[in-house]
């Protein structure tokens, strides 16, 4: 029996030591899938929270032969999706748009700037996606899933992770265009893309489908 | 084939799931599309940005706040299901009085009001007994007239269906009970 395995036998049978080891282990990973849904590390802490009781208390159903970590993607990104939502709704009740909270840092003076932008920059443009488009983009990129990964996770077929990920490319490198101005798009791109794609070009490619 | 299908391919070419046909068709498409052109630029840069983004660390004291949270919901649920246990057994005891206890007590309550009628303690004490002995034997035999009865059930199918039912759901409804009641076990620490 592999050590995750134990801490999940032991947390069945009510230790909560096992169960604090778990959440040590999963915690950075949700963590960040909560943060790129919601866009705000607030709402994140919270859904991240929330996502490991709801595995605490689910723990009986979880079947041992899937990846532990998926299981609990599944759970968090369902959680996030939800709350994408009744903000959406809540928003439409008050007729206001939330503050954009994702722009305050909490990270301490170790967060290089670079980074904390780069990452605000992320971050706003994966808040323009739609919440299911998102748990897709999010999966595909920080979590290096297959296809097949995220479908188990969003419990979607894989050929609609396909088309979900080739649409919110889409929306993503159109809202990337649009954000480059005008007189100096053409050039930098095109500059910039066959530099890119002769460095690209070999990976690819796959020999047999 | 359309610029649709060449954004598709775009895509999985991102995800390297392209075949070889796949991907010539791609780059030949791209060698006289400017507009495509444009678009696989922008995704290649989108993808770059995506999986070059970092991953943050977890909040301070993520692990306790959880466990905190754990335990005050532990409680929380410990507390309602022992008001629904507590109510439901009132709920139970209430009609189980009413049905069964209360009119034998009432019974007696009322015919003891002839206890006045005898002038000495001893015919008081002698006819309290008598009447303790009269709801005990009727009690008996209320009893014993159920056991009797079982066995004439069998002929009647629905009435022995109906009780096995009604023996089924007392079970299922006990084992609910004592469950919800195991399965929590304290807090350690």
């Amino acid at each position: 029996m592999s050590e995750e395995q134990a801490l999940i036998e032991a947390t069945l049978d009510g230790d909560q030591e096992a169960f604090a080891k778990l959440v040590e282990a999963y915690q950075t990973q949700v963590y960040n899938l909560a943060y790129r849904m919601l866009g705000n590390h607030e709402d994140a802490e919270d859904a991240a929270q929330e996502t490991f009781l709801r595995a605490y208390y689910r723990l009986k159903s979880y079947d041992t032969t899937r990846n532990f970590l998926t299981w609990l993607l599944a759970i968090c990104s369902h959680h996030c999706i939800d709350q994408l939502r009744r903000r959406r709704f809540t928003r439409l009740l008050v007729e206001e748009l939330p503050p954009r909270r994702w722009i305050e840092s909490q990270e301490g003076p170790e967060e290089t700037v670079i980074n904390r932008e780069r990452r605000e920059e992320v971050q706003a443009l994966l808040n323009r996606l739609p919440p299911r488009y998102r748990a897709v983009v999010v999966l595909r990129y920080w979590y290096d899933l297959s296809y097949k990964e995220i479908a188990e996770t969003v419990g979607i077929t894989e050929s609609a992770v396909k088309t979900r990920l080739h649409r919110a490319r889409r929306m993503l490198a159109k809202e990337a265009e649009e954000s480059v101005p005008r007189e100096s798009r053409t050039p930098r791109l095109k500059g910039g893309c066959e530099d890119e794609l002769s460095r690209y070009k070999p990976s690819y490619v796959i020999s047999a489908r | 084939m359309s610029c649709r299908d060449i954004s598709l391919l775009m895509s999985l070419a991102l995800d390297e799931k392209l075949s070889e046909s796949e991907a010539k068709r791609l780059e030949l498409h791209l060698e006289g599309c400017s507009a495509c052109w444009k678009e696989w630029a922008a995704m290649q840069h989108i993808s770059r940005m995506l999986s070059e983004a970092p991953l943050m660390p977890s909040p301070v004291g993520f692990v306790a706040s959880v466990i905190r949270r754990l335990r005050a919901r532990q409680a929380t649920r410990i507390a309602r299901r022992r008001i629904l246990l507590g109510g439901t057994t009132l709920l139970a005891g209430s009609i189980l009085i009413i049905a069964f206890v209360l009119p034998p007590i009432l019974d007696f309550v009322s015919s003891s009001f002839e206890l006045f009628r005898y002038p000495s303690l001893l015919g008081h004490g002698l006819h309290l007994l008598y009447r303790i002995i009269v709801i005990a034997s009727s009690l008996g035999k209320a009893i014993w007239l159920v056991i009797t009865s079982l066995p004439s059930i069998t002929s009647h199918p629905f009435l022995l269906a109906y009780s096995i039912l009604i023996f089924a759901l007392i079970a299922l409804w006990t084992r609910i009970v004592i469950g919800s009641q195991r399965g929590y076990k304290p807090a350690r620490g």
